[in-house]
C-alpha cells in the first residue's frame, strides 16, 4: 500500500464543479423533447501526487463520465480539471497533445480495447512514436514494457488474439505506461477477468504504482477491490458524489445511507467465510433515470431516512460534526457527506477479528 | 408513431428537393449545351439549334430556366414545342422532343408494365430467396447449406443479360413453354401471363442475393439469447423458427429489399428489353438513343423519387416490424 | 404437472418490495427434498478446428427439491454448458453428449424433441445472464410470458394473458397489467430480470435453473434479485441451480456447492462448509484471491496463469500447471494422473491427490 501523501504537496489534479451534460432527444406522447441527461452534475474533489482515489457507484451514477472527462475524451459541458494547475477542461487539442502523455487510461474489456491486426510490439511502440519518446529503440522500449508487465519480451510480434485475458489487460497497461505517464484513469480495470487472474492484474498495478510512483484514479463496482486498492473513496450516485473520504470513513465509518446499502449489498468474501454482518439494508427499485433526476437529494426516492427536505433542498457535501472520525478539514483527509440526516453505521460489514 | 412517420416523411420530402435541385443542374448547368447534343451533329441547322434552345429553355438565364422548371413542377407552364406554346400540366416533365407526347403521359402509360413486372419478381426472389435462405440458415454448415450458398453465388455473378437473353431464347423461342409479352391493350390476362418469363428470371437473379442476406441475417438471429429463450419455453421448433427468429432477421433484409424495388420500379434496363416489355427501362433506353432529353430527364426523376418514397416505405415498415426503433 | 395461478396476496414478492427498512437475515438450512435432477457421468463435447473442445466431462451431481445449488465456476468451466444440457439446448448436430440426465424421472440424453419440448418450461426452466437480449425484442412482456404457459396448457388467449400478469405482479413489478403490455426496452435492468424470472416460473416447475442471473445488474439490484429467487423458492418449493462465478452470490443463497474447473467438478459439499473450509487447492486459492471489503490486505494471494484452453487440457489432474500444493503430494502424481471425485470428509467430495487437504492448505495461509 501507498504511504499516505499528505497535504503538504499541491495536489496533482483538482477537479472543481465538474459538469457533463448529454443532450438526447427522445419521445413523449405525440411530440419529441430535447432532455439532457446529466452525467454528471457537479462534482469536487482533488487527487494528491501518488495518491488513489477509487470512484464507485452503480451504472449510470456517471463515474465513467467523470474518467472520460478526465482524459478528455468528453469536454465538460463547465467546471475545471486542474492537472498541476493548469486547467485542461477546456484546453484545445493542440496544447492538450502534451498532457495527454502524462494522463493514461486503462480500459475495461482487454478484448475490444485492443487493435486485433497490430501485433503487441505494433500496440506499444504507436503511442511511443506519436509523443516521440525512445527514438530508434522502439523495439527495446517495447520489450522492456513486456517485461515489466510481467509478460515474455519476446512475445512481441504476437497479435492480442494470442493471449488470454488477463494477459491482454497486462497489454493494456503497457501501453498505458508507454509514454511515461504520472496519472493513470484505470475504468473497472479487472472486472472483465475470470476471478482467478483478477488478483495477478490487481498485484501487478499495486507494484507498478510503488515502483513508478504513479497516481491513479480507480473506477470499479466491486467494493472488496476498491477497498484494497484505493487510499480515498469518493461513492457516487446519479451524477453526484454523496460520500468521500479515506478508506477508513467509507468502509469503517459510512455515514451517507447509500453508501450504507452499497456496502450491505455487496456480497463480502468475509461473509462467504462465514462470518455475517450484524445488519443488512436492502433498497427498493432501481437508480431513478439520469435525465429527471428527482429534486432535491437524489437519492431520497431510495431511502429509508427520506423526509419533506430531502425533497426540497438538495444536501450539500460537507463535513459532518459528530460524525467521530478525527478528520482535519483543509488536510486532504476529510469525510464529507451529502446527507440531511447523516448517521454513522459500522455494523455492515463482516466484523473481522484476526 | 404518427410523429414518426411525419418525421419521416418531411425528411423524405426535403431529400426529394434536393434530388430535384440536383437533376436539373445536372442536365441544364454542366458544362455541355443540351441542345447541341439533342440536335445532332449532321441535320443540325442553325433554326433548328435556336428551336431545340427556345423549347428547352435555354436561351434563357439558367436562374430563370430553374424558377420555370420548378413552376413547372409545381403548377405547370407553357412550353414551346416546334414554334407553338403548348400548356403543360403540373407536375410538368415536358414534352418528348421526337413525339412531341408529353413526358408524364409516355411514362404513366409504361409505369404498370414496369411495376406488375416488379410486383411479379419480388413475389419470386422473396418467396424462393427468404424460404431457402432460412432452411441454409438451420442446415448451417451442411451440404445442404453449402450447396446452396455456391450455386447462389455462382448464378448470381453471371450477368443478367447473358441469363436473360439464354432465358428467353430457351423459354420463348427455342421451347415456347412460356408466352411472350403482349401489350395491356391486347387484355390483362395475355399482359400478365406475358410478365411471367422476364419475372421468373428476374426473380431467379434477385433471389441469388436473398438467399444469402437471409441466410446471414437467420444464422445471426438464431444464435441470439432470445431464440435460446424461445426455445427454453417448450414451443415447437416452427414457431422458434418463424415466430421468434424469423421476425427479426428479416429487419435487415427489408432495408435492402425498399432499395431493390425503387430499382425495380424505375425500370429494369435489360430485362424489359430482351423480353420486349414496354416498361419505363426499355422507354429510357430508347430515349436515350434518340437524345430525347425531356424523357431522359423524366426517367432520371422518377427513378430518384422512387428510391426516396422507397425508403420512406423502408422505414414506416421498420417501426411496425421493430418496436424499438418508434422510440428514436 | 399442475399449473394452478399462484395467489397473488401474501406472496414473498410483496414483502421484499416493501422492505425499505434494514432488516435482519436469517439464513435456515432447507431441508433435503426429492431428487429432481440426476445427473451421472456428463460429457458435453464440441467439435472445433483445433480439435474437440472438451466442455464437460465426468459430471455427476442432483439437484432436490426445495434446496438451492451453486455450480460455480469461470469462464470456460462448463457450468453454462452442462446446465443448457439438462433442457437440451444443444444442437446435437454440433455437439456430442455421453452419460444420462435424468430430469424428473425422464433421461434427456438422445431424448426426442417432443419430449424436450414437454419438460421445458413445464418441469425445468432457465433463465438467463442478460435479461435484454434473453428477451425478444419485437414481443411485448405479456405476451412472452403467456407463450411459455400456452404452450403447455390448454386454455384460451386471454387466460394466459392475465397469468403473465398475475407472474409479473408475484415478482413484485408495479403496475403489472400495464407493464405487461411494454416491450423489454421499456423495462429497468432490475424489472427485466424480474419478467425473466416471471417466464422461468410461469408453469411453475420443478427445477429451475438461473445461469448468472444476476452478472449484468448493479450491487443493490443484486441484493433484490436474490432475495426474490429464494423468496419464490421458499414459496414454490422447487429446486434452484444457480451458476455464477461469484462467490459472494453462492454463499447468500446456496445450500450445496459444486465447484468447476476446466470441465470437471473439483469440489462438491454444503455452500457453508465449502466455502469456510475449502479442501480443493482451486476453491482455496479462488477465496484467498478476492479482496475484502470488510478488512484491508496489502497483497492479494493469486493463482499464477489462466485457465486451460479445452481443446489442450493439461495431463493429468487439470489445475496442476496452477497448483500451489502440488509439490505436497507424495509421488508427484499430479502431472500425470487425473484424480478422481472422491470422498475427503463427510459430506463432503473433491478431485484432488491431496489425502490432507485441509492440513496443507491451512499452511498454504500462513506461508
Amino acid at each position: 500500500m501507498t504511504a499516505n501523501p499528505g497535504s503538504a504537496s499541491a495536489p496533482l489534479l483538482e477537479v472543481e464543479h465538474l459538469v457533463k451534460y448529454f443532450a438526447v432527444r427522445e419521445v413523449q406522447g405525440l411530440t419529441m423533447v430535447r432532455n439532457t441527461v446529466k452525467a454528471v452534475d457537479d462534482v469536487t474533489f482533488t487527487l494528491a501526487q501518488g495518491e488513489t482515489l477509487g470512484l464507485v457507484g452503480e451504472s449510470g451514477c456517471g463515474k465513467s463520465t467523470v474518467s472520460r472527462c478526465l482524459t478528455r475524451l468528453e469536454t465538460p459541458t463547465s467546471g475545471a480539471i486542474r492537472y498541476k494547475g493548469r486547467d485542461i477542461a477546456t484546453l484545445p487539442e493542440k496544447q492538450l497533445r502534451p498532457l495527454r502523455r502524462e494522463i493514461q487510461m486503462i480500459f475495461q474489456d482487454p478484448y475490444s480495447s485492443l487493435n486485433p491486426r497490430q501485433t503487441v510490439g505494433a500496440i506499444l511502440s504507436t503511442p511511443l512514436r506519436v509523443h516521440g519518446l525512445a527514438k530508434g529503440k522502439e523495439k527495446a522500449r517495447s520489450q522492456e514494457l513486456l517485461e515489466l508487465v510481467g509478460l515474455n519480451p519476446e512475445h512481441i510480434n504476437r497479435y492480442p488474439s494470442e493471449f488470454s485475458g488477463g494477459q491482454r489487460q497486462r497489454i493494456g497497461i503497457a501501453r498505458a505506461l508507454a509514454v511515461e505517464p504520472k496519472l493513470i484513469i484505470a475504468d473497472e480495470p479487472v472486472s472483465a477477468l475470470d476471478v482467478s487472474v483478477q488478483a495477478q492484474v490487481m498485484n501487478l498495478l499495486s507494484r507498478l504504482r510503488s515502483e513508478l510512483g504513479l497516481s491513479f484514479i480507480f473506477i470499479a463496482h466491486d467494493l472488496g477491490v476498491i477497498r484494497h486498492f484505493c487510499d480515498r473513496v469518493a461513492v457516487m450516485y446519479l451524477g453526484k458524489i454523496v460520500e468521500l473520504g479515506n478508506k477508513q470513513h467509507i468502509y469503517g465509518t459510512p455515514q451517507h445511507p447509500y453508501t450504507q446499502a452499497l456496502l450491505s449489498a455487496a456480497p463480502d468474501i468475509n461473509v462467504v467465510r462465514g462470518i455475517p454482518p450484524k445488519e443488512r439494508i436492502r433498497l427498493v427499485g432501481d437508480p431513478p433515470s439520469p435525465i429527471s433526476p428527482p429534486s432535491g437529494c437524489r437519492f431520497r426516492t431510495r431511502c429509508w431516512k427520506a423526509q419533506e427536505i430531502c425533497a426540497t433542498q438538495e444536501p450539500p457535501l460537507e463535513d459532518k460534526p459528530g460524525g467521530g472520525d478525527d478528520d482535519v478539514p483543509g488536510t486532504g483527509d476529510e469525510h464529507v457527506i451529502a446527507c440531511h440526516f447523516p448517521e454513522i453505521k459500522s455494523t455492515l460489514v463482516a466484523e473481522v477479528t484476526r | 408513431m404518427l410523429i414518426y412517420i411525419a418525421r419521416r416523411a418531411l425528411m423524405a420530402v426535403s431529400v426529394l428537393l434536393v434530388v430535384l435541385v440536383a437533376t436539373f443542374l445536372l442536365f441544364f448547368a454542366g458544362p455541355s449545351d443540351p441542345a447541341q447534343a439533342m440536335c445532332g451533329e449532321l441535320r443540325c441547322t442553325p433554326q433548328r439549334l435556336e428551336d431545340i434552345r427556345r423549347s428547352l429553355g435555354t436561351d434563357r438565364p439558367v436562374a430563370e430556366q430553374f424558377t420555370e422548371y420548378f413552376k413547372g413542377l409545381a403548377v405547370g407552364r407553357e412550353i414551346y414545342v416546334s414554334g407553338a406554346p403548348r400548356t403543360c400540366s403540373a407536375p410538368c416533365l415536358g414534352f418528348s422532343f421526337r413525339t412531341g407526347i408529353e413526358v408524364k403521359e409516355a411514362l404513366a402509360t409504361r409505369f404498370p408494365n414496369t411495376a406488375m413486372l416488379a410486383l411479379m419478381t419480388m413475389a419470386i426472389f422473396l418467396t424462393v430467396g427468404i424460404s431457402t435462405g432460412v432452411l441454409a440458415a438451420r442446415r448451417r454448415g451442411t451440404a445442404l447449406d453449402r450447396g446452396v450458398v455456391g450455386f447462389s453465388q455462382v448464378f448470381g455473378s453471371i450477368p443478367s443479360y447473358i441469363l436473360g437473353l439464354l432465358f428467353a431464347l430457351y423459354t420463348t423461342v427455342l421451347y415456347p413453354i412460356l408466352p411472350r409479352y403482349a401489350n395491356r391493350s391486347d387484355g390483362l390476362g395475355p399482359w400478365f401471363v406475358g410478365l411471367i418469363a422476364p419475372a421468373i428470371i428476374l426473380g431467379l437473379i434477385y433471389a441469388t442475393g436473398y438467399v444469402r442476406y437471409a441466410r446471414a441475417s437467420m444464422v445471426d438471429t438464431l444464435n441470439q439469447d432470445y431464440v435460446r429463450t424461445a426455445r427454453s419455453k417448450g414451443i415447437s421448433e416452427q414457431k422458434v423458427v418463424y415466430r421468434h427468429a424469423l421476425r427479426a432477421a428479416l429487419s435487415p433484409v427489408v432495408t435492402i429489399l425498399g432499395l431493390d424495388m425503387a430499382g425495380l420500379l424505375s425500370g429494369t434496363l435489360v430485362t424489359e428489353h430482351i423480353f420486349g416489355v414496354d416498361g419505363i427501362g426499355k422507354f429510357a433506353i430508347e430515349s436515350l438513343r434518340n437524345d430525347d432529353l425531356p424523357i431522359i430527364m423524366g426517367t432520371v426523376l422518377i427513378g430518384c423519387v422512387l428510391v426516396v418514397v422507397m425508403n420512406l416505405i423502408v422505414d414506416i415498415a421498420y417501426s411496425f416490424l421493430d418496436p424499438r426503433v418508434r422510440l428514436s | 404437472m399442475s399449473a394452478q395461478p399462484v395467489p397473488p396476496q401474501d406472496s414473498a414478492a410483496h414483502d421484499v418490495a416493501a422492505a425499505s427498512a434494514p432488516e435482519r437475515n436469517v439464513v435456515t438450512e432447507a431441508p433435503a427434498g426429492e431428487v429432481v435432477l440426476k445427473i451421472t457421468d456428463l460429457c458435453v463435447r464440441f467439435p472445433s478446428d483445433e480439435g474437440p473442445v472438451n466442455a464437460v466431462q465426468d459430471l455427476t451431481y442432483e439437484a432436490r427439491l426445495g434446496r438451492t445449488l451453486a455450480i460455480v465456476g469461470e469462464s470456460g468451466s462448463g457450468k453454462s454448458v452442462s446446465s443448457m444440457a439438462v433442457l437440451g439446448l444443444h444442437n446435437p448436430k454440433r455437439s456430442t453428449i455421453t452419460g444420462s440426465i435424468l430430469l424428473d424421472g425422464n433421461e434427456i440424453v438422445g431424448a426426442d424433441e417432443s419430449l424436450l419440448r414437454r419438460l421445458r418450461s413445464n418441469t425445468a426452466a432457465m433463465i438467463f445472464q442478460d435479461p435484454l437480449s434473453a428477451l425478444h425484442p419485437f414481443y411485448k412482456v405479456g405476451s412472452q410470458i403467456a407463450e411459455a404457459y400456452l404452450a403447455h396448457n390448454s386454455v384460451s388467449k386471454d387466460i394466459a394473458a392475465k397469468r403473465a400478469v398475475e407472474m409479473l405482479e408475484l415478482v413484485g413489478i408495479p403496475n403489472p397489467a400495464r407493464r405487461a403490455k411494454q416491450y423489454p426496452h421499456e423495462f429497468s435492468g432490475g424489472m427485466r430480470q424480474r419478467a425473466m424470472i416471471a417466464l422461468g416460473l410461469v408453469n411453475n416447475p420443478k427445477l429451475l435453473i438461473a445461469d448468472e442471473p444476476t452478472t449484468a445488474l448493479d450491487v443493490t439490484v443484486q441484493a433484490q434479485i436474490l432475495d426474490l429467487v429464494k423468496d419464490l423458492q421458499r414459496e414454490f418449493g422447487s429446486a434452484v441451480i444457480l451458476i455464477t462465478h461469484d462467490l459472494g452470490v453462492v454463499a447468500e443463497v446456496s445450500d450445496d456447492i459444486l465447484v468447476m474447473y476446466a470441465g470437471r467438478a473439483v469440489e462438491r459439499g454444503l455452500a457453508k462448509e465449502v466455502l469456510a473450509r475449502p479442501q480443493h487447492p482451486y476453491t482455496h486459492a479462488l477465496l484467498q484471491s478476492l479482496p475484502s471489503a470488510s478488512e484491508d490486505s496489502d497483497q492479494l494471494q493469486t493463482i499464477k496463469g489462466s485457465p486451460p484452453s479445452l481443446v489442450h487440457l493439461p495431463s493429468g489432474c487439470s489445475f496442476h500447471p496452477r497448483c500451489m500444493v502440488k509439490d505436497r503430494v507424495p509421488g508427484d502424481p499430479c502431472a500425470t494422473l487425473l484424480p478422481e471425485l472422491r470422498v475427503s470428509s463427510p459430506g463432503r467430495q473433491i478431485r484432488c491427490h491431496l489425502t490432507n487437504p485441509e492440513s496443507v492448505l491451512d499452511q498454504e495461509v500462513v506461508s
